[in-house]
């Protein structure tokens, strides 16, 4: 009995060494709720779901920063966990992924370089101008749209 | 200054358009439900996913409101003339996006112990708070950069303002506090934020309304745009999920 415990333990120790030696890739969005409404800002890190793998946040319209590679990947400073994407086992196809879907969602909403302003609309939350559309329009991008609350009135994928 | 307080008749319309429903017979706040608290913060996995795992949950269109003619052209009898145009605009819009949300927004209200109406308060509060977040429209503003230490102070003042407020008002809920004190609260948080606010950027009450305004020259402006005549529904997911749960 004691050598089937200990053999159980030792398979479970090698199984979850065997997954923990893959890295894998994600994209994992947060939202920072603000003065508990219903204002949101949202952000996307890339993780290997352990720590955060870079300093981009992808998003549009703030200046804040949520994304410190090295961190944890369980939370970003003042926001909170809200869904992930897998991405697969390659970092460098995962980031390459993630900086396409970013340059593209920049080019549509105007916010180069992931600005906190648009130079092409006014920033309206009901409108398409605002973090929920960009985020939206990014994870689909990616393959998996989100969850937003903005309506986000004209929004358009192509 | 690309930033003016034009305001035409059509964004009067949009402004008062919120005004009808929005300041409904307010309940009394419920206590806190964690059953609540449960559907509306997502809770991450604590391993981590894999293919073919189990998606994280689908979540529901939102339906939007429509306003009646009618609606429309009472509203904006109503709204002419306010004193705070872009503010008035601003607020108009965040209440649509309430409006738009309201199963939502009454799950958030009974979950953090609070009214509809202070859900409401709060989300426009909120949202202005983003606005004076956005640098480069407040320098635009202004008239100048602001130095490193200010958008340092700017940043901080947010985060800082909203992780009091919060704690603040979970113990005031906690304790069992009365609707008029939550109001307090808000009302002195808002007050104290503006006057931080000014103080870091140099920004004032006129100033602020022509943030809220929005640039007229772009579309989507809340100071020139009409909102959509009717529904249109989004094409993908709401975040409706409070707590969804994160693979571990």
């Amino acid at each position: 009995m004691k050598k089937l415990i200990l053999s159980l333990v030792v398979l479970g120790t090698v199984a979850a060494g065997a997954r923990a030696a893959s890295a894998s890739y994600y994209v994992e969005y947060f939202r920072d709720n603000l003065f508990a409404g219903l204002a949101y800002h949202r952000v996307g890190c890339m993780t290997d779901w352990t720590t955060i793998q870079s300093n981009q946040d992808y998003d549009g319209f703030t200046n804040n920063r949520y994304c410190n590679a090295g961190a944890t990947a369980a939370s970003v400073p003042n926001a909170s966990w809200y869904t992930y994407e897998f991405l697969g086992d390659s970092f460098a196809d995962a980031q390459n992924r993630l900086n396409s879907c970013g340059n593209n969602t920049n080019s549509s909403y105007g916010t180069p370089d992931y600005a906190a302003s648009s130079n092409t609309c006014g920033y309206n939350i009901f409108t398409n101008c605002n973090s929920d559309c960009w985020i939206r329009y990014f994870s689909t991008c990616m393959g998996q749209t989100v969850g937003t609350i903005s309506p986000c009135f004209g929004y358009h994928y192509p | 200054m690309r930033y003016a307080l034009v305001l035409g008749a059509a964004a009067l319309a949009v402004i008062a358009l919120t005004q009808i429903g929005s300041t409904p017979a307010t309940p009394p706040a419920p206590a806190p439900s964690v059953a609540a608290a449960a559907k509306v913060m997502p809770v991450r996995p604590r391993l981590p996913p894999r293919p073919g795992d189990a998606p994280p949950p689908a979540m529901d269109e939102p339906i939007l409101p429509t306003a009646t003619p009618e609606q429309r052209a009472d509203i904006a009898e109503r709204a002419r003339g306010a004193a705070r145009p872009g503010m008035t605009a601003f607020r108009a819009f965040s209440d649509l996006y309430v409006d738009g949300n309201l199963d939502l927004a009454r799950r958030q209200a009974e979950s953090e112990g609070l009214t509809l109406d202070q859900v409401r308060d709060l989300t426009s509060f909120g949202l202005m708070v983003l606005a004076t977040q956005r640098v480069s429209d407040v320098e635009e503003i202004v008239g100048r950069s602001l130095t490193e230490e200010q958008r340092e102070t700017l940043s901080a003042l947010m985060i800082s303002a909203n992780g009091e407020f919060k704690e603040k008002l979970r113990a005031l809920v906690a304790a069992g506090a009365s609707e008029a004190e939550r109001w307090k609260l808000i009302r002195s948080t808002q007050s104290e934020y503006l006057i931080d606010f000014y103080a870091a950027t140099g920004m004032n009450d006129d100033l602020l309304d022509d943030l809220l305004a929005g640039n007229v020259n772009l579309p989507g402006a809340p100071a020139s745009t009409q909102p959509p005549e009717g529904p249109v529904p989004p094409a993908s997911p709401v975040d409706t999920d409070l707590h969804p749960e994160r693979p571990r």
